[in-house]
């Protein structure tokens, strides 16, 4: 009989860690009612996860793109240094090592900051003749 | 029961809604509410919310109050057709959720209950474990392997143009990974699912995020589908089976109601 048995979902219960899905569905999921009959609606932020869109894959090839698959596992400071300082780029939100954000431009979509902007955009100086 | 339910008449203190059900749904129910007031049934017509009195500020979302909430709708579900609301729904009192609420959505309330009548929720989450899904992309491509073997040797300074690619490939490969694993799940599990949800992917490693409404005679045969993708992708993939839950991913919108 238990051979046969059909995988079951599970719904919740204490302890099997499904409580914490559960949970996340009636945040997040439902009908609502957004009218000025409606004293309040919990502004509920789904338990503190954010929804980013795919992480940046520079992050990722920084964190994962050296470490296997042969068990190598190479904390090169190449690696280190890529992981260092990131911010989201505010075009594309991609995060990117800071110095190349501001200084230069966005490796994913191309956003330049003003100062980079500046910085490409002036003429060099001429030198003296 | 709280001070103010002693002062102030049921019928003008503010209420919580739980779900809409049919009108023919039963008048008692076993749970207690949110604040472990008694769950009543508010009838409009052929329909009906479920309801307990709930100080103005509502309540706030904690396990035990959502918990509540879950249990109420689950109670009234094991009987009849319930539209789920999302935790957190107070109105100023029973009135105003027959005339504001009910009356100019009658016919969209009957529409979207007769859709999810006899069926289940049940979700589905996909992920990768993240050690094997990086090995199977670096296995899988070899102008990646190569390029990151090149970097290996090489200061930081001078590759970040290359560091940059071998992440969009990287991107690239993950990206297309996720829609053939997810179009093979689906492919196995759609025929049998009357409605389909696709949510959000909230995690890089995540392949798959599901819902899908089933009717409660082929909860069987899904259970069944689902054991045998497990089977056979259990090894490289991990699979959250959640359910049978009331319809809130194909409730899932927002009612405008003007008072």
């Amino acid at each position: 009989m238990m051979a046969h048995s059909a995988l079951q979902p599970t719904r919740g219960r204490k302890g099997d860690g499904s409580l914490a899905d559960v949970i996340e569905v009636v945040l997040d999921k439902g009908l609502v009612i957004n009218a000025d009959i409606v004293v309040s609606v919990a502004g509920v932020e789904l338990l503190g996860i954010k929804i980013r869109a795919a992480l940046a894959s520079f992050a990722t090839a920084a964190r994962y793109g050296l470490e296997f698959p042969s068990g190598t596992n190479i904390e090169t400071s190449v690696w280190q240094q890529a992981q260092l300082v990131k911010e989201s780029c505010p075009q594309c939100s991609k995060q990117v090592p800071a110095d190349e954000l501001l200084d230069e431009r966005c490796p994913w979509c191309g956003w330049q900051s003003a100062r980079a902007k500046a910085r490409l955009t002036t003429p060099l100086p001429i030198p003296e003749m | 029961m709280s001070p103010s339910s002693r002062r102030r008449p049921i019928e003008a203190r503010p209420c919580y809604i739980y779900g809409v059900v049919g009108g023919d749904c039963p008048h008692e129910f076993e749970a207690r509410g949110l604040g472990g007031e008694p769950v009543r049934v508010v009838r409009h017509g052929d329909l009906a919310a479920l309801i307990s009195p709930a100080p103005p500020a509502g309540y706030p979302a904690t396990q035990p109050n959502v918990v509540a909430h879950e249990l109420v709708i689950e109670e009234a579900m094991r009987i009849c057709p319930v539209l789920p609301m999302r935790f957190g729904v107070v109105a100023p009192n029973p009135r105003a959720v027959r005339d504001s609420f009910f009356r100019p959505r009658l016919v969209e309330l009957r529409r979207l209950l007769a859709r999810v009548a006899g069926k289940v929720e049940l979700g589905l989450k996909v992920y990768w474990p993240e050690q094997l899904v990086f090995q199977e992309i670096v296995a899988e491509n070899a102008e990646l392997r190569a390029l990151r073997d090149s970097l290996r040797s090489r200061p930081a300074k001078q590759t970040t143009a290359e560091r940059v690619r071998l992440g969009q490939m990287v991107e690239a490969d993950l990206l297309a990974k996720r829609e053939r694993d997810a179009e093979r799940i689906l492919a196995a599990l759609q025929p049998l699912a009357g409605d389909l949800e696709l949510g959000k992917i909230t995690a890089e490693m995540m392949v798959l995020n599901a819902a899908f409404l089933v009717d409660l005679e082929r909860q069987g045969e899904f259970d069944e589908a689902m054991t045998k993708l497990h089977r056979q992708l259990g090894r490289r993939l991990i699979f959250k089976y959640l359910g049978p839950l009331p319809p809130y991913s194909f409730v899932n919108i927002t009612l405008e109601v003007r008072r």
